[in-house]
């Protein structure tokens, strides 16, 4: 399958006089290019490359870049690729996406199609290492270290655990990421600290000390924590933790159940760290028996916990949610217990149009920070009713399978309560119904991307159509489409409503969970209605990779 | 911390077995009796090997006291237990990097104390053995590092009498550097494995995602020092807390196939989640060292394994359904090119019945009486049958499946003789060919004798271990341990008939010595054969040989 292969045939041919320096047109394609070192300029060797059909399930090609960095694909049958590259220690790449939060591109390949020079840049990976040690500097093995990075979750600024990695016998770690910007995080939560007591007498209470989580550089606070910004291919060494210890605060208390729970159920107390982001770790538990339901939780040290109960118990759930910041001293906790109730709904279908196949599905997914586990679903019956078992109080995100083709959800209503454009709040007194109604006549937006004049660069960009005025804040209104590489776009299934475009060459996915992502483009944008089942053509200017304002990430 | 519990522990109830301890006064009386005692004992935990005072040791005493009180050593290594009563106690130490796990003979660093009312112990000396470490780092043909190596480091050891290889470490992986460091072993002899365990893609034309014929690669796993035999490896010495560096590997890429299968036989129909493959080298010694996932599908009772390396192999399905079992081995053989997809047939197992007797005419009594089998030879998991046995000594054993078994039985007596389908057998080496039929025939013996030992060479402050195992070396693994404290008798009991032999070693963990052939056969000169009649008593003095020795011993067969 080498490149040079048919390059020689072709030369030899022509050489001869054989054939009038044209081959007969080959019923094939050939591609060919090379991969580079993004920082060094290098050759990379025994780089993946994998040329992949479009088709579901794909069908994949494989070869390998030589020592000068090449590689080539002959006998391609005529199609639509992607085309994208592997190596370890780099991070990969599509082609037609020269950083990773482009969209990547697709090869049109025709019959007898020869396509040269394709290159790839990979960015290599980079390290952060450090040791973690007491506080008289011996090391402190199998800790725990967190690599965090900043993220929007429901609009709200938030981090997200990206890297995980435990500190050998000397105290020292190693991880290995992509360049950006981080928190680093480190804890010893399953060992309590050795602390000097060469005396011990019979019935004497050794108080056992316990190490505080730590954020770098030495800060015990999550809000106080400094980023490190790994640069591509650099090792950044030092990242080190002088760890404190704190006394351990007991925490204990009593759970109060609603009267009408069977006695012989047990409680079960989960708790969890609430500086740390998305902390669905949980940290410690204990089960409250009956009939006191009391607990105990002795292994904690001073800081901001969530503790939840929950229970279930005669078919029934319970759950109870406190948040405490435990002082030295210690707690004493009363945790009443909300009942979980059966939420009871109806989905109706409006528009002509495709009928789907089978029963709708209604499923809940908790919203909390800590979530509850379990994701709740129901199926709709044949006259539209549904009843969705257990629901505990707290937030509740609502999704409806499967989509219909070009429809979209017209409304959510709990009783009165508009329940598409804001968070659904459920508590043990709900007694209201969910009525969703799934409309077939969703909107069409399509156009194309213009590229401002005198600028070469490709109109294939992330196009995001975004709600603007009173429904900003609703995600699900949002939607994003890839431009091909004439530009064009297409969105299918729009909620009517009032609507900007924007298309940029870089966009990370979920960019727009940001508030603040749109601000410095809003004026560039003009707002456009969309009503419902019409098609709306628009066009849209690209926004280059320079113009964003917010730092590289 | 639950490590070092569980050798007090250990350690405290064998020493309940020999010797009266001076009362222990019971928790009420002692809360009554204030002020607690005054007695103290005091000590230094140093490292066994440079002799250097540990700082932050954890030291746990045990004893006549309501809570185990606990105390961490300063820079001098020190700590000091105050206000004890009188009595027996036990001193254990532990610290990060010390005391590796899987020491040879379990070399805990408990110590016996007793203590008089208001005695000061001082210089009480508790050495913990440093762990070792193993570190390098593993390139490719290229010399790029190569990441997410598991490298294991194994201790040639006994598994039912026959050598093996033993994973000692947590199969550390190597860094995006190639590198990668073991600690916290144990001092003794290592093989070091590399294990790069990953399907890598190879060049290949457009094919469907997820196709099994999809060629692909991996790395060929190695030994430090050699290849895939563990003939060829290189085996390291690690002193107690050594540190051996740059152990290093260079791993080459070959073509890896994905092996496909039907699993046949059994009940048609039946059989759900409880199809398990297995797929391990058929040489013994990598067997502990390289696994191979299956995925199984159980619907279709088909199952495949990835990422296979030319080599021979044993495939092993076994399966349960009702309460029966069904199993099925078979060799195969991975050659330089994909091989077509294999089937096995699970067969079930067969129905012995049989009966009990015994040599005399007082027979005890049958109630509870149980028979069962278990494995004497591979180590492959099959299911061991068990069957109660009737008031009339009656008994059947069904899902017997071929193999060799040993045979035990739960009754008063011993096993004098074994015959299946009129052959006779032994009941340590039973042989169960395929399509047996019974009967089994049991023979159980009713005469033993006593069995006394005086150990010589014993010290009040050290325990003795003593062994009584039989002398035929094909009864490997049949042993009873006593623990001998100074030099009071210990009792064994009643003990079947026959020639047995005596060994005293002042380790307390000295059982993993019943296991090892070639150790007692090397020690056979400091032993104590004995002739056990068949009734009344008999006695018989063994020396104790000191660890040094048996440690040397174990150099010398290694």
């Amino acid at each position: 399958m080498c490149i040079g292969r048919l390059a020689v045939l072709t030369a030899w041919f022509a050489a001869l006089g054989l054939v009038e320096a044209q081959t007969p047109p080959s019923p094939y394609a050939a591609i060919s290019g090379v991969v580079l070192n993004d920082a060094t300029g290098a050759p990379i060797r025994r780089a993946i490359v994998t040329l992949s059909t479009l088709d579901t399930p794909p069908l994949d090609a494989v070869t390998f870049t030589e020592s000068n960095g090449a590689f080539g694909f002959t006998a391609i049958p005529p199609g639509k690729y992607r085309l994208h590259v592997d190596m370890e220690g780099f991070q990969h790449a599509w082609f037609g996406a020269s950083t990773p939060k482009r969209p990547p591109g697709t090869l049109a390949l025709a019959a007898g199609d020869v396509r040269f020079g394709i290159t790839f840049r990979l960015r290599p990976l980079g390290s952060i290492s450090g040791v973690v040690l007491d506080p008289d500097g011996d090391p402190v093995p199998s800790a725990q270290i967190r690599l965090l990075k900043a993220a929007y979750e429901r609009r709200k600024p938030n981090y997200e655990q990206v890297g995980f990695a435990i500190s050998d016998d000397l105290g020292r770690y190693r991880l290995d990421v992509v360049p950006g910007q981080y928190i680093v995080m480190a804890a010893e939560r399953y060992q309590s600290a050795p602390v000097i007591q060469p005396e011990a007498a019979p019935r004497q209470i050794t108080s056992e000390k316990w190490y505080a989580v730590q954020f770098y550089p030495d800060a015990s606070r999550l809000s106080s924590a400094a980023p490190v910004k790994l640069a591509p291919g650099k090792d950044l060494e030092g990242i080190d933790f002088h760890l404190t210890t704190r006394a351990a605060a007991p925490l204990h208390g009593k759970v109060v159940l609603p009267d009408d729970v069977s006695v012989n159920s047990n409680v079960q107390i989960s708790v969890f760290q609430q500086d740390v982001p998305n902390s669905r770790e949980q940290l410690g538990g204990a089960n409250a028996f009956a009939p006191n339901f009391e607990f105990e939780i002795p292994n904690l040290i001073t800081g901001p916990y969530v503790i939840v109960a929950t229970l279930a118990g005669a078919g029934r759930h319970y759950r109870a949610v406190e948040r405490i910041e435990l002082p030295p001293t210690g707690q004493s906790l009363t945790l009443h217990l909300d009942r979980a109730i059966d939420l009871t709904g109806r989905v109706d279908l409006e528009g002509a149009g495709e009928r789907p196949s089978g029963p709708f599905r209604v499923t809940l997914i908790s919203g909390d920070s800590p979530p509850v586990n379990d994701r709740l679903a129901a199926e709709v019956q044949a006259d539209g009713a549904f009843t969705v078992t257990n629901v505990v109080p707290g937030i509740w995100d609502i999704s409806v399978e499967p989509v219909l083709r070009g429809g979209y959800i017209k409304a959510m209503l709990l009783g009165d309560r508009d329940v598409l454009t804001e968070d659904m709040p459920i508590t043990q007194n709900t007694r209201e119904s969910l009525r969703i109604v799934v409309s077939a006549r969703g909107a069409v937006v399509t156009g194309t991307v213009s590229v401002p004049e005198n600028v070469l660069r490709s109109p294939r960009a992330s196009v995001l159509l975004a709600p603007s005025g009173k429904y900003e804040h609703v995600l699900s209104f949002y939607a994003v489409a890839a431009a091909d590489d004439g530009g064009h776009f297409e969105f299918k299934g729009i909620t009517p409503g009032r609507y900007k475009l924007y298309a940029f060459e870089e966009m990370e996915p979920a960019a727009y969970d940001d508030p603040g992502f749109l601000k410095p483009f809003e004026k560039q944008s003009e707002a456009f209605d969309v009503a419902e089942g019409a098609h709306v053509k628009r066009q849209t200017q690209l926004i280059l990779a320079g113009a964003q304002a917010a730092p590289e990430n | 911390m639950s490590r070092m519990f569980s050798i007090f522990l250990f350690a405290f109830g064998a020493m309940a077995q020999i010797q009266p301890l001076p009362p222990m006064p019971a928790d009420t009386e002692l809360a009554r009796s204030e002020p607690a005692g005054t007695g103290v004992i005091q000590g230094i935990v140093s490292d066994a090997n440079s002799h250097e005072p540990l700082k932050k040791a954890l030291v746990t005493l045990g004893g006549p006291v309501p809570s185990t009180p606990t105390a961490v050593t300063d820079a001098s290594g020190h700590f000091v237990f105050r206000q004890l009563p009188a009595g027996g106690y036990w001193l254990s130490a532990s610290k990060t990097g010390y005391n590796p796990p899987h020491s040879p003979f379990g070399m805990d660093s408990s110590a016996p104390i007793t203590l008089a009312a208001g005695e000061e112990k001082k210089d009480v000396a508790i050495p913990l053995v440093p762990g070792g470490s193993i570190s390098g780092h593993v390139v490719d043909e290229e010399g790029m590092p190569v990441r997410g190596c598991s490298i294991t480091a194994a201790q040639p050891g006994y598994e039912r009498g026959k050598p093996s290889l033993r994973g000692v470490s947590g199969g550390t992986g190597t860094n995006n550097k190639g590198e990668y460091r073991i600690y916290d072993l144990p001092q003794g002899r290592y093989y070091v494995f590399a294990r790069c365990q990953e399907q890598l893609p190879a060049a290949h034309p457009l094919m469907p995602r997820g196709d099994p014929r999809t060629p692909h690669e991996t790395y060929l796993p190695k030994f430090y020092g050699g290849g895939v035999d563990p003939s060829t490896a290189n085996r390291l010495t690690l002193g107690a807390g050594a540190n051996l560096d740059s152990i290093d590997f260079q791993v080459s890429r070959v073509p890896a196939f994905t092996l496909r299968g039907t699993v046949t036989g059994g009940d048609p129909g039946a059989l759900p989640s409880s199809l398990s493959i297995m797929f391990v080298p058929a040489n013994r010694m990598l067997r502990n060292l390289m696994g191979q996932g299956t995925a199984t599908d159980f619907q279709k009772r088909t199952f495949q394994i990835r990422s296979v390396i030319p080599g021979a192999y044993l495939l092993v399905a076994f399966g349960m359904h009702e309460g029966h079992s069904f199993y099925a081995q078979r060799t195969v053989e991975v050659g330089a090119a994909p091989t077509e997809p294999l089937e096995i047939s699970l067969s079930s197992g067969a129905e012995l019945k049989g009966d009990i007797q015994f040599d005399s005419d007082d027979r005890p009594p049958l109630e509870n009486g149980q028979v069962s089998l278990m494995l004497a030879d591979e180590p492959l998991f099959m299911p061991q049958p068990h069957a109660e046995i009737d008031k009339d000594g009656v008994f059947t054993l069904t899902g017997v499946l071929p193999g060799r078994w040993r045979l035990m039985v739960r009754l008063p007596g011993y096993v004098k003789s074994v015959s299946l389908g009129g052959q006779p057998q032994s009941p340590d080496r039973l042989q169960i060919p395929p399509g047996a039929a019974g009967p089994l025939h049991i023979m159980m013996g009713t005469k033993m004798a006593q069995v006394d030992v005086t150990v010589t060479g014993a010290s009040a402050d050290h325990p003795a271990s003593v062994l009584l195992f039989p002398e035929d070396l094909d009864r490997l693994g049949i042993g009873i341990e006593r623990i001998a404290m100074g030099s009071d008798q210990v009792g064994f009991g009643t003990i079947p008939p026959g020639r047995y032999r005596l060994l005293a070693t002042d380790i307390t963990n000295a059982w993993p010595i019943l296991q090892r052939p070639d150790l007692l056969k090397a020690l056979e000169g400091r032993t104590q054969g004995i002739d056990v009649p068949e009734s009344g008593r008999v006695s018989a003095t063994v020396e104790v040989v000191g660890r040094e020795e048996l440690m040397r011993s174990l150099e010398g067969v290694e």
